[in-house]
């Protein structure tokens, strides 16, 4: 594995989550959507920590949106997953799904 | 789902988001908290976001700017022990008479004006060291616009004089607890917070670095 390459569980559900969302994918929806699939309260400044790495690992791009006057003027930053970014989001889901198989536990149905 | 909120978020909080989101580089973070409490969200959580994003942020910032705090926190260190030669303490004469001698001037006058006289002076004085160490800043970083110069050496002197007049209160309330290296914190605090502003400020009120 590449050092600085990680993805930590939050990134990788952050980046999940901006797959669901597409073109839609800033800050208010992407906190709402880990909001319901996890049924744990999200910062937003969490979120945008997150989001900030994994630009800066290159996984995901933004750009800023038009400012509107609900937001006091501000603009949304919108956010995608960059190539770079689907290939490691399969490459972890293929390493999870690695692990997932034979546990013993898991397929008695004991856990 | 959640009920639209008509009304405005703790003004407050948003103050301290507005002041923190330019320095956190980060305004679409605040927007996207207002447009969330439209929706329905409620003060509490309001709060708890803000709180979040401040204390989440600060890190980071610190460890991006890690130069410009090592560079302001050494300053603090050699102004505070300079003027501690300067001023006549714990039985040593001052190596700079005459600056003490304007400085005690002010016990001549009446109060309130000795205070004024004297909170004048340090913020001054101050000013004056804090303004040549950005000034060695910028000229290091190579960056000069005379609009940002002009904002940040009036927040420089702004911060300066808050923190004189607080300051004899704080050391009142501290002194007969022995405070020791504290207590030198607390001296230096304002000059390195006054120069961090004045940096912040000098490069356009971005927290991205001056060369970028």
């Amino acid at each position: 594995m590449t050092p600085g390459t990680h993805l930590s569980d939050f990134e990788f559900i952050v980046m999940l989550v901006l797959l669901r969302l597409g073109e839609e994918a800033y800050g208010v929806p992407i906190a709402r959507e880990i909001e319901e699939q996890t049924g744990r309260e999200v910062k937003l400044g969490s979120v945008y920590a997150s989001l900030e790495r994994l630009e800066e690992k290159g996984f995901v791009a933004s750009k800023l949106g038009e400012p509107t006057q609900e937001r006091g003027g501000r603009a949304k930053r919108y956010f995608h997953v960059t190539k770079q970014g689907m290939h490691k989001v399969r490459e972890t889901r293929q390493a999870l799904t690695r692990l997932w198989q034979n546990i013993p536990e898991l397929e008695r149905g004991r856990l | 789902m959640t009920k639209a909120n008509s009304l405005q978020p703790p003004s407050v909080a948003t103050w301290l988001l507005e002041r923190f989101s330019p320095v956190l580089n980060n305004a679409p973070l605040a927007g996207d908290l207002m447009e969330a409490f439209k929706q329905g969200r409620s003060s509490n959580w309001y709060w708890r976001q803000v709180f979040a994003a401040i204390l989440i942020a600060l890190p980071r910032l610190l460890w991006k700017q890690w130069g410009r705090f090592a560079y302001a926190i050494g300053f603090g260190a050699v102004i505070s022990v300079g003027w501690f030669f300067i001023s006549p303490n714990g039985g040593h004469d001052s190596a700079l008479p005459q600056v003490f001698a304007l400085y005690a001037k002010g016990y001549g006058f009446q109060w309130p004006w000795s205070f004024v006289y004297q909170i004048a002076f340090l913020t001054a004085f101050e000013s004056v060291t804090v303004a040549l160490a950005l000034g060695a800043y910028l000229a290091f970083s190579r960056v000069l616009n005379r609009q940002n110069l002009f904002g940040a050496l009036v927040a420089v002197v702004a911060v300066l004089a808050i923190s004189n007049v607080v300051l004899p209160f704080l050391i009142a309330i501290l002194s007969p607890m022995r405070v020791g290296l504290f207590g030198w914190v607390i001296v230096s605090a304002p000059l390195i917070i006054a120069l961090i502003v004045g940096m912040w400020k000098a490069s356009g009120g971005t927290s991205r670095p001056l060369s970028a």
